[in-house]
């Protein structure tokens, strides 16, 4: 059996407004406004604690700069939330955000979660 | 209806379009008395299998490329390139139909199918270049404070971002990663009206710091025209195969049940696994799994026909985008491979093709100033040769001039200005890297994507690529790739002390040479004495030994489907047996005479000789030539899996 390659991460992204229809007992955070270098090793810190076998939604709406550095930290942490068995779901993303998923070309990875309209 | 059931159909009607298409590429030539006719027969088809599964919006694609057939039919729409163009659209526009896509490209293909004054659709005006633009900074431009992303959002800023990618595969583990550290590479196209000042600019305290390339991609295609990517060819999850080919493999399978279930008795029954009988049934049922193998992978194998018609297609637009007349003849297109192997083919021999069209053919008036045809002549054929599928891209342009490759290659720095070389090794130059033609913006060091490209990745397959020339008369590429990794049977054979793999195929028969029987040529050449004649002898290659083959050990006699035939001196045959053919690593090319390598029972690494080169090659040039890396066949080798 073919082992996934390694150039690709598994994030799950969801379009347009709060992934409704989750179940809530999966811990919901918010995202920092800055994840960048001077931020990282503390960004680092947090998701390695709550990344783990349950799906972990990042509430992205705060988003208001984010480098090179913040943008490693978070895509890490989406392939080691995968390798344990579990998720990393970004939503409500905003428009720093947004750019820098179309920047990357994450943005066409969006996978919309299921889920009831509010 | 159940979506297993809708996927088959689906499948169906895909494979309808193809012929289609090859059938509107036709129509285009103007070769068949009723090619409308034909063209709007098969659309009627697709269209009621379309409905009838309730495909609707695809039905209704094809109910617009039947009206429009069936104005071309009354004479009220003309049958020339412009509808034609439409009409490829709309079976564009239908094949993502069918897949149960849609967008505006779809719909705009569509619209253009409407009866429109017979024009050329106007496309939106191009944005002024499309460039390709790739950073790969170093590990610690992090710490330097150059950020990369930063970088790409400031070029983003000139332009539209068409699309992007990340490079990830050194991106580690959340807990190992260190965040100072850059682990990214980006890569996107942008479509930008700035200058090469503005770009550099952005660029300007990044150099130094890594890799940074720029490339010009053609101007984005309007409808109807073929995108660079190509359109089908996309992942298939449901495969065509033959019935034959799959009643092959469950006829052996129940075989080796049987085989196996025989083994299992004769160890209950306490048989020694010395006895004979344990012995032909651990040998069959070891026969049968490998023809297993080899039944299971032929299943994989399709014929080239769809990848010549994406081809045509890719001419017709090229072409025409180069002002350049082409008439394409495909010869082979029934040659099967290997499905995976297809699939990565097509990007190299689009490549090959643009560069015919590109450097190779000559415009219209070059041609005819020069006394040749106007319409240039491209010649892409496929033939099955020993367990490779040999493949020529020839052109009849104004091929290559091994005085300017030369004159490149000194102002490139590849070979020194005094550096004498015969006409043939000048033409490899080609395939160096760095030999391509100048980068874009800045100074930082780029790669050409070139032949070098083209041809590392037909070796990564397991195949090789070559090229032969003559100045104002043509070019020919030839490139070779595995068949598939199928199953060899053959027969190990030690001499000097390693361990070859002669393909059973070719063996005619072993002999025993006396001293007596081997005899020395006047031109240097060695060979055996057999009672039908004189069969020349071959050096296996990586071999060192004597320079005169002895009288003892055994020779195999070998003859090839081209008709020629020789003798391969060894020291002893050890054993028959079924190997798996595995490409060399790219960095331990044998030169010729060797297809790939294989583990043989006893675990050691072998060598797996392509007889048909050592027999033209002896046949051809005399005295059997030393192999470019003698010496001993180093115990670690690479090889590499070919998925």
């Amino acid at each position: 059996m073919l082992a996934a390659p390694r150039n690709c991460v598994n994030l799950i992204i969801a379009a347009g407004g709060p992934a409704w229809g989750l179940d809530f007992s999966m811990t919901s955070h918010s995202l920092p406004p800055r994840l960048v270098l001077g931020t990282a090793r503390a960004f680092r810190a947090s998701l390695l604690e709550c990344v783990g076998r349950a799906p972990v939604v990042l509430d992205g709406s705060a988003v208001e700069a984010v480098d090179t550095a913040g943008l490693q930290v978070l895509l890490a942490a989406a392939r080691t939330a995968r390798a344990r068995g579990g998720e990393l779901v970004l939503e409500r993303c905003s428009p720093t955000l947004r750019r820098v998923l179309e920047l990357t070309g994450l943005s066409e990875r969006l996978q919309p979660i299921e889920g009831h309209a509010p | 209806m159940s979506e297993r059931v809708l996927e088959g159909y689906r499948e169906e009607l895909l494979a309808l379009l193809q012929p289609l298409e090859a059938d509107l590429l036709d129509l285009e030539k103007g070769q068949e008395p009723d090619g409308v006719g034909k063209v709007f027969r098969a659309v009627h088809n697709i269209k009621s299998a379309a409905a009838l599964i309730g495909l609707q919006a695809a039905a209704g694609a094809a109910h617009a490329l039947e009206s429009l057939l069936e104005a071309m039919r009354d004479g009220t729409q003309p049958t020339n390139r412009t509808t034609i163009t439409r009409l490829l659209g709309g079976v564009d526009a239908l094949r993502a139909l069918v897949r149960g896509e849609d967008g505006p490209a779809v719909q705009a293909a569509l619209a253009a199918l409407a009866h429109a004054p017979a024009e050329a659709w106007p496309a939106s005006a191009p944005p002024s270049r499309r460039l390709r633009i790739a950073l790969a900074l170093q590990e610690d431009a992090l710490e330097r404070a150059l950020d990369p992303l930063v970088l790409l959002s400031a070029v983003g800023e000139l332009g539209t971002v068409e699309r992007a990618r990340l490079e990830l595969s050194r991106l580690p583990d959340l807990e190992a990663l260190v965040p100072e550290r850059l682990y990214l590479a980006f890569e996107l196209v942008l479509a930008t009206s700035a200058s090469a000042q503005e770009l550099r600019s952005v660029f300007l305290f990044a150099e130094g710091s890594g890799t940074l390339e720029v490339e010009e991609l053609a101007p984005a295609p309007g409808p109807g025209e073929a995108q660079e990517e190509g359109p089908a060819g996309g992942a298939i999850s449901t495969l065509v195969v033959p019935a034959r080919r799959v009643d092959a493999l469950v006829d052996l399978s129940a075989e080796l049940l049987i085989a196996s279930t025989q083994v299992e008795h004769l160890r209950q029954e306490g048989v020694s696994s010395w006895d004979g009988r344990m012995e032909s049934a651990c040998r069959e049922a070891l026969r049968l799994a490998s023809r297993i193998q080899e039944a299971a992978m032929a299943i994989r194998l399709v014929p080239l026909e769809p990848t010549f018609v994406m081809l045509r297609r890719f001419v017709r637009e090229t072409s025409a985008r180069l002002g350049k007349e082409v008439d394409v003849e495909l010869k082979g297109g029934q040659t099967e491979l290997d499905r995976s192997v297809a699939e990565r083919l097509l990007d190299s021999l689009k490549h090959l093709v643009r560069n015919s069209l590109d450097h190779g053919i000559e415009a219209p008036a070059e041609r005819r100033a020069a006394g040749k045809p106007p319409r240039g002549r491209l010649v892409l054929s496929a033939r099955e040769e020993q367990r490779q599928v040999a493949l020529t891209v020839e052109d009849d342009g104004r091929g290559i001039d091994p005085e300017r490759v030369r004159a490149t290659a000194i102002s490139r720095g590849l070979i020194a200005p005094d550096a004498a070389l015969p006409e043939a090794e000048a033409l490899k130059l080609i395939f160096e890297p760095g030999f391509s033609t100048a980068r874009e913006a800045g100074e930082l060091s780029g790669r050409g994507v070139g032949l070098d490209v083209v041809r590392s990745n037909l070796m990564d397959l397991g195949g090789d690529l070559s090229v032969a020339s003559r100045v104002g008369q043509g070019t020919c590429l030839a490139l070779s790739v595995p068949l598939t990794l199928a199953v060899l049977e053959g027969l190990v054979v030690s001499a000097a002390g390693e361990r070859l793999v002669v393909p059973l195929d070719v063996v005619e028969q072993l002999v025993h040479p006396g001293a007596g029987q081997i005899a020395r040529l006047p031109d240097g050449r060695f060979v055996l004495r057999m009672p039908t004649g004189v069969v020349p002898i071959l050096r296996p290659p990586g071999i060192e030994g004597p320079e005169a083959p002895r009288g003892g050990g055994v020779a195999l006699i070998v003859s090839t489907h081209q008709g020629g035939r020789a003798a391969l001196h060894v020291d002893e045959v050890l054993a028959q047996e079924s190997v798996l053919l595995k490409p060399l690593h790219r960095g331990l090319r044998m030169g010729e005479g060797v297809l790939g390598a294989a583990i043989v029972g006893d675990g050691r690494v072998a060598l797996v000789l392509d007889v048909a080169q050592l027999t033209a090659r002896a046949a051809g040039d005399g005295a059997a030539q030393p192999v470019l890396l003698g010496g001993r066949v180093p115990v670690a080798l690479s090889t590499k899996e070919v998925s």
